[in-house]
């Protein structure tokens, strides 16, 4: 279980992030959804330390830490029991896809090359991208790098993935491969994750619990169906009609 | 009518052999102040980026006074500042260097180095900034040090970049040797200047002094250019 | 500091060592005009492709570069009269200055025309096809269109190339210029304080070169303003 306790933040005299908390069972995963500047990148970033929170705590199992005190010990921790994947993949472009899922199996966890190798070519097949293993970055599409990224993320055994807004930066079409990916280990893996997105449709699918956040506070969380289909809040409401188009909503309600 | 000709290919020759024999002062001098400036360089980048209290500001003003100063007349100061500090350093510490005989050389390679970091302590600053802040974030969230972040991700990367730039302040420093010979250092301009001394063949021995350079400076283009093609490979990809 | 260093004298040699610089900005001013001019020129026909003198001037670019300054002061200083002597031309009364004049604009013209090739490469194709529809002629279409806004490109590199020759200056004492740095040789052989002499040379230095940067940033955003001029109106609706 991990326990996301009264998350604060402000830039100057903007509050951005106004009092957030949340629980996530492992092996579930949480959707985070809402408009643009709702702080829900804001927010993910605090939890590994990308970003500095003004006040919160983060329990992960068996660490407790505090979001804005905690020693350059604790933030070390923290990170290398969660993982993350960017909205800009973000490999490391002196590296191989390889290279990439290895680095840090070699460098955080001390395993041995041969051992770290293995390792990462299983997960680099667990994406799909086996036969892309001497491929430098500068040479893979988006969705390529993403799916990447991924593996990445899985190798290090976290005890959550942070998503960050996975697919925004795709092309249309390349969205689709790395929803797949995300959909296999949700649901063969059971790996615990926390996504930020704006893809409603795979957030119904695959979440066990969606958060809506607007304007830097949580408006309404629960199962998708609760949230998704007969949302409580006018907000919320406004929202998905934005996005889904009146049309959903009224089949929903149906 | 007299006939000598307009340039004498015997003095060239001449020259050539004299001034060959202090090709190795000139180099020797390049490497130390090149390799020297680069550790002091890399120190002050380090520390301006990281904000490090004091030397921080130390950094950015060590490399604004010897940026902004004719290299001429930073190696005049330290031709004559240095003897009065070490003499400061043995009054007050009880240090005792022989400051009455400061070798040349030594005052060559300083001042050669002092000016060196500083253009290159901006170079890889420029560097590092080139590398993506992604880059420092993925290997952030992964859980890495500092160190391991900076030799893992951002070294290789910031290097790439740096290499052209850093080739051009070698190629630099390899002609601001020749202003050492105004300290009594005999490298490859100071070796032409004596061997005219004796017979005013100046044409000659400048012509070939500039040919060492000129050959040289191809010769280190060359090799750069060999190294920048091998580091830069993750950019091209492995098609 | 007592006998380290003495403040008082480095502060009271000063306005003498100052009143020699004219002779440095002269140089410096002469030769980075001439030279730019010359240096636009040279870039125009390396890009054109003027045959014959294409070559030369590659090859007269690489040595200029490839060549320490100190070499090519000595070069054209000594070892010119003397082939012209070897000619039969004697040429013992040419000032110094001069010789030390050519071969700073040859310096400049040489970087300024790497500069000038790869801003006027910069400027875009397009101007240049508008300017040779309207019937402009290859001069005209250089200096009308091409070549202002090439330079207005080529100022930061330029100011940079003008510092280094305001470096250069400080080595044309070795040809018998009495300048800032000969004046405080002399001085220092004197006082045996060349420490103080030469502090306050760097300062003259470090003086003249913070000057040229700003006259660099005003000449930039003299330029900008010109270019940018619609953007910024359109930014304010």
């Amino acid at each position: 279980m991990i326990k996301i306790e009264n998350v604060k933040k402000s830039f100057g005299n903007r509050e951005v992030l106004k009092d957030i908390s949340m629980e996530i069972p492992t092996g579930t995963v949480t959707v985070i959804l809402g408009p643009s500047g709702s702080g829900k990148t804001t927010f993910l970033r605090t939890l590994n330390f990308l970003g500095k929170a003004d006040a919160g705590r983060l329990v992960l199992n068996d660490l407790a830490v505090d979001l804005h005190a905690a020693s350059k010990k604790e933030i070390i921790d923290v990170r290398r029991h969660t993982a993350m994947v960017f909205q800009m993949y973000n490999l490391f472009s002196n590296m191989t896809a390889l290279e990439n899922v290895m680095e840090g199996l070699v460098t955080i966890k001390k395993k041995k090359k041969s051992e770290a190798r293995d390792i990462a070519r299983a997960y680099l097949k667990e994406v799909g991208m086996d036969g892309f293993e001497a491929y430098y970055p500068v040479q893979l599409s988006g969705g390529q790098q993403q799916r990447v990224g991924i593996a990445r993320a899985l190798a290090m055994d976290p005890q959550v993935i942070l998503f960050d807004e996975p697919t925004s930066a795709l092309d249309p079409e390349l969205v689709g491969e790395v929803l797949n990916v995300i959909r296999k280990i949700a649901c063969d893996l059971k790996v615990t994750m926390i996504i930020v997105t704006h893809e409603i449709a795979f957030a119904r699918e695959i979440a066990d619990q969606i958060v809506f956040m607007e304007r830097g506070s949580v408006v309404e969380q629960g199962t998708p169906d609760q949230v998704l289909a007969h949302p409580q809040e006018s907000r919320t409401r406004q929202f998905l009609n934005r996005y889904l188009g009146g049309g959903n909503i009224r089949a929903a309600e149906a | 009518m007299e006939t000598t000709s307009i340039i004498d290919f015997t003095y060239i020759v001449g020259s050539f052999f004299y001034i060959s024999s202090y090709v190795k002062v000139t180099l020797y001098l390049t490497f130390v102040s090149v390799a020297m400036g680069a550790l002091l360089g890399l120190f002050s980048c380090v520390v301006q980026q990281n904000h490090v209290p004091l030397l921080q500001s130390v950094a950015r003003l060590y490399v604004l006074v010897c940026r902004s100063l004719p290299n001429m007349v930073l190696l005049y100061l330290v031709y004559y500042g240095l003897p009065i500090a070490f003499m400061a350093m043995g009054d007050t510490w009880g240090i005792h260097v022989p400051y009455e005989h400061v070798p040349a050389l030594l005052v060559a390679a300083v001042g050669l180095t002092l000016h060196t970091g500083a253009y290159l302590s901006e170079i890889f600053r420029s560097a590092l900034q080139s590398v993506p802040a992604g880059q420092w974030e993925a290997a952030r969230a992964l859980g890495m040090t500092w160190f391991q972040m900076f030799r893992r991700v951002v070294l290789p990367q910031a290097a790439v970049f740096a290499l052209p730039l850093f080739a051009n302040q070698f190629l630099s420093t390899m002609k601001s040797t020749s202003i050492c010979f105004v300290i009594t250092v005999v490298e490859i301009f100071g070796a032409a200047k004596l061997f005219c001394e004796d017979n005013s063949q100046y044409f000659e021995a400048y012509i070939v002094a500039a040919g060492f350079y000129w050959g040289m400076g191809i010769f280190f283009e060359f090799v750069f250019s060999k190294l920048e093609y091998t580091m830069g490979k993750f950019k091209r990809g492995n098609a | 500091m007592g006998t380290y260093f003495d403040v008082a004298y480095m502060l009271r040699s000063f306005p003498t060592l100052i009143s020699y610089v004219h002779i440095t900005v002269f140089i410096t001013l002469l030769s980075a005009v001439v030279g730019v001019l010359l240096g636009s020129v040279i870039a125009v026909i390396r890009i054109n492709n003027v045959r014959g003198f294409k070559e030369l001037l590659t090859v007269f670019v690489s040595f200029m570069r490839g060549t320490p300054f100190l070499v090519q002061l000595f070069l054209v200083y000594f070892g010119v009269p003397e082939i012209l002597s070897h000619m039969g031309f004697h040429v013992r009364n040419v000032p110094a200055l001069l010789f030390v004049l050519v071969v700073f604009t040859l310096h400049v013209a040489a970087y300024g025309s790497e500069i000038m090739r790869s801003s006027i490469k910069a400027v875009s194709a397009g101007e240049k096809e508008a300017a040779a529809s309207l019937g402009m002629t290859t001069f005209q279409s250089y200096t009308r269109v091409i070549l202002p806004q090439a330079f207005a490109l080529a100022i930061p590199p330029l100011i940079n190339t003008v510092i280094g020759v305001v470096k250069g200056t400080a080595l044309i004492f070795n040809v018998g210029i009495v300048d800032i740095m000969r004046q405080a040789d002399l001085m220092g052989g004197n006082s045996q304080r060349s420490l103080e002499l030469f502090v306050d040379v760097a300062i003259i230095y470090g003086i003249l070169i913070f000057l040229i940067t700003m006259i660099g940033r005003a000449m930039e955003a003299h330029y900008v303003i010109t270019d940018q001029s619609g953007k910024l109106q359109s930014s304010e609706e």
